[in-house]
C-alpha cells in the first residue's frame, strides 16, 4: 500500500448541512491526508453522501468550513470551479455524458476546462483507458456499455483532471452484482498507486482490504473511526457494534 | 379562363408571395429562437429578476392575440416614433411571438435532462456556460426538434396575419389577385394550396432529419 503522508489535502472543521428544517450533517471534522484511502460507512440517511457533495460544493455546506489544500471552498462560482479541478468526482449513477464517446467523455474537461491540445488529452485518455482495461471501448457510446464499464469510464473521466483526491460516492451501488468486481478492482489498483481517496460505500469487505482508515457516520456525525481491523472487529461504540451486527445477520439472511 | 390556366396566368405571382412568406417566416424563427433560448435561460435562472422578466415575456405574449401584437408593432410604433418597414415589422412580430413559444419548448428540453449531467459537468470544473454549451443544449436539442418543427409550421400559418401590414406575402398577393380578377374562391384555394405544400415540405424535411438523428445515437 501506498504511503500515507502528514499533508493534509481536505479538511472539513464542523461542517454542517441542513435542507429546511432537516439537519444531516451536524458537525463533522475531518482531515483527508495524501495518500489516504477513507472509507465512509453507515446507514443510509446518515450522511455520509451529503458529506461528499459538501466536499466539491455540490453542496453549500451551512456551517463550518471545507478546506482544499489549505484554502476555503470559495463560494464564488469561477473560484469554486478551479478548485473542483482538483477534486475528482465519481457518482453513484456514473452520469457519463451520454451524447460523447468514452473516449470523449474522457478528454471533455481537459481540453475545455484545462485547455490541454486535444491530441494531447488523447493520448493521455488511451492511458487511462488502458488502465482501466477498455481501450477497446474508445469509440463506444455510454449507452452500449454495461453499467461496471459505465462506471469505470467515470473513473477515468474523474481521473483525466489529475485530481489532488478523488470522491467516490456509492460507486457500486447501482450495480449488478456481476460487475462490482472489475469497478472495485480499479479503485483497489488506484490505491495501490497513491491515490487520495474518499469513498462512500457499503462494500464492508472491500473497505476493510483497501482504506487506510474507515470512518462510520451515523445521523450526520462521526461516531468512530480508526483503521480497519480495529473498527471491524473492536469498534469502541456500541452504535458501531449494533450496525455491523445488523449488516452481519443481513448477510447471512440473504 | 378555366382553373388551370388561372393558376398558370398567376404563378409568379403566387410564387414572390410565397419567397416572401418564408422570408419572413424563417427571419422570425430565427429572432424567435434568439429570444426563446435567452428566455428559457432567464426562467430557469437562480436570479427572482431575471425569472420574473422571462416570466412576464412568455405570460404577456402567450396571453394576448398574435394579430393584436402585429398591430401594436405596425400601427403603435409609428405613433410613438418608431418607424419599421412592414418586412421588419413582419420578422419582429413573428420573432418575438414565437419566442415565447420556443421558450416553453426550450425551458422543458433543458429541464427534461437528468441533474446528474449538469453536476458531474460542474464536478468537473465546468462553469455553467461551458455545460450548458457542451453538456446540456447538445442532449435537449435532439429532444427540440419535434417540438420546434411544429413551432416552425404553426409560425409558417400564422405568417399570413402579417398580410395586414401591408406586406406582400402569399395571402396578401392572394387578396390583390383576388379583388383584380372577382374570383376569390380560385385565389384562396390556391393560396391553401401554396401554404400547404410548404407546410408538407418543413415536415418531410423534419421527419428526414429525425431519423438520422436516431440513427446516430
Amino acid at each position: 500500500m501506498a504511503q500515507v503522508t502528514q499533508e493534509v489535502v481536505l479538511r472539513g472543521v464542523g461542517v454542517e448541512k441542513s435542507f429546511g428544517s432537516l439537519q444531516v450533517l451536524r458537525g463533522v471534522d475531518i482531515e483527508v491526508h495524501r495518500g489516504e484511502v477513507i472509507a465512509i460507512i453507515g446507514p443510509s440517511g446518515s450522511g455520509k453522501s451529503t458529506l461528499l457533495r459538501c466536499f466539491n460544493g455540490l453542496e453549500q455546506a451551512t456551517g463550518g468550513s471545507i478546506e482544499l489544500l489549505g484554502e476555503p471552498l470559495s463560494r464564488r462560482k469561477k473560484e469554486l470551479a478551479r478548485q473542483r479541478v482538483r477534486l475528482g468526482m465519481v457518482f453513484q449513477r456514473f452520469h457519463l455524458f451520454p451524447h460523447l464517446t468514452a473516449l470523449q467523455n474522457i478528454i471533455e474537461a481537459p481540453v475545455h476546462v484545462k485547455g490541454i491540445e486535444r491530441r494531447e488529452a488523447t493520448e493521455r485518455a488511451y492511458a487511462l483507458l488502458d488502465k482501466i482495461g477498455l481501450r477497446d471501448k474508445a469509440d463506444v457510446y455510454p449507452s452500449k456499455l454495461s453499467g461496471g464499464q459505465q462506471q469505470r469510464v467515470a473513473i477515468a473521466r474523474a481521473l483525466a483532471m489529475e485530481p489532488e483526491v478523488l470522491l467516490l460516492d456509492e460507486p457500486t451501488s447501482a450495480l449488478d452484482p456481476e460487475l462490482v468486481g472489475e469497478v472495485l478492482q480499479v479503485i483497489q489498483q488506484l490505491a495501490q498507486d497513491g491515490m487520495t481517496m474518499v469513498l462512500v460505500t457499503h462494500e464492508m469487505a472491500f473497505a476493510r482490504r483497501v482504506a487506510d482508515r474507515v470512518i462510520f457516520m451515523e445521523d450526520g456525525k462521526i461516531v468512530e473511526q480508526g483503521p480497519p481491523k480495529q473498527l471491524f472487529e473492536q469498534p469502541q461504540s456500541e452504535r458501531t457494534r449494533r450496525f455491523l451486527r445488523d449488516l452481519h445477520a443481513r448477510e447471512e439472511a440473504l | 379562363m378555366n382553373y388551370i390556366q388561372f393558376v398558370q396566368k398567376f404563378f409568379p405571382f403566387f410564387l414572390q408571395g410565397m419567397a416572401v412568406t418564408v422570408e419572413v417566416t424563417v427571419c422570425g424563427l430565427l429572432l424567435g429562437l434568439v429570444l426563446g433560448v435567452i428566455a428559457a435561460l432567464m426562467n430557469i435562472s437562480r436570479l427572482p429578476v431575471l425569472s420574473w422578466i422571462g416570466w412576464i415575456y412568455t405570460w404577456v405574449i402567450r396571453g394576448t392575440p398574435l394579430l393584436v401584437q402585429i398591430l401594436i408593432i405596425y400601427d403603435g410604433l409609428p405613433q410613438v416614433g418608431i418607424q419599421l418597414s412592414p418586412f421588419v415589422s413582419g420578422i419582429l412580430a413573428l420573432g418575438i411571438n414565437s419566442g415565447a413559444y420556443i421558450a416553453e419548448i426550450v425551458r422543458a428540453g433543458i429541464q427534461s435532462i437528468d441533474p446528474g449531467q449538469m453536476e458531474a459537468a460542474e464536478s468537473l470544473g465546468m462553469r455553467y456556460g461551458l455545460a450548458m454549451r457542451r453538456i446540456i443544449f447538445p442532449q435537449a436539442y435532439r429532444r427540440l426538434l419535434p417540438p420546434l418543427v411544429n413551432e416552425f409550421v404553426a409560425l409558417l400559418k400564422d405568417s399570413s396575419l402579417v398580410s395586414v401590414m401591408s406586406l406582400t406575402e402569399l395571402l396578401r398577393q392572394g387578396q390583390m389577385i383576388a379583388s383584380a380578377t372577382f374570383k376569390p374562391m380560385q385565389t384562396y384555394i390556391t393560396a391553401a394550396l401554396f401554404y400547404l405544400f410548404m407546410t408538407s415540405v418543413i415536415v418531410f424535411i423534419s421527419r428526414y432529419i429525425e431519423r438520422r438523428l436516431e440513427v446516430r445515437s
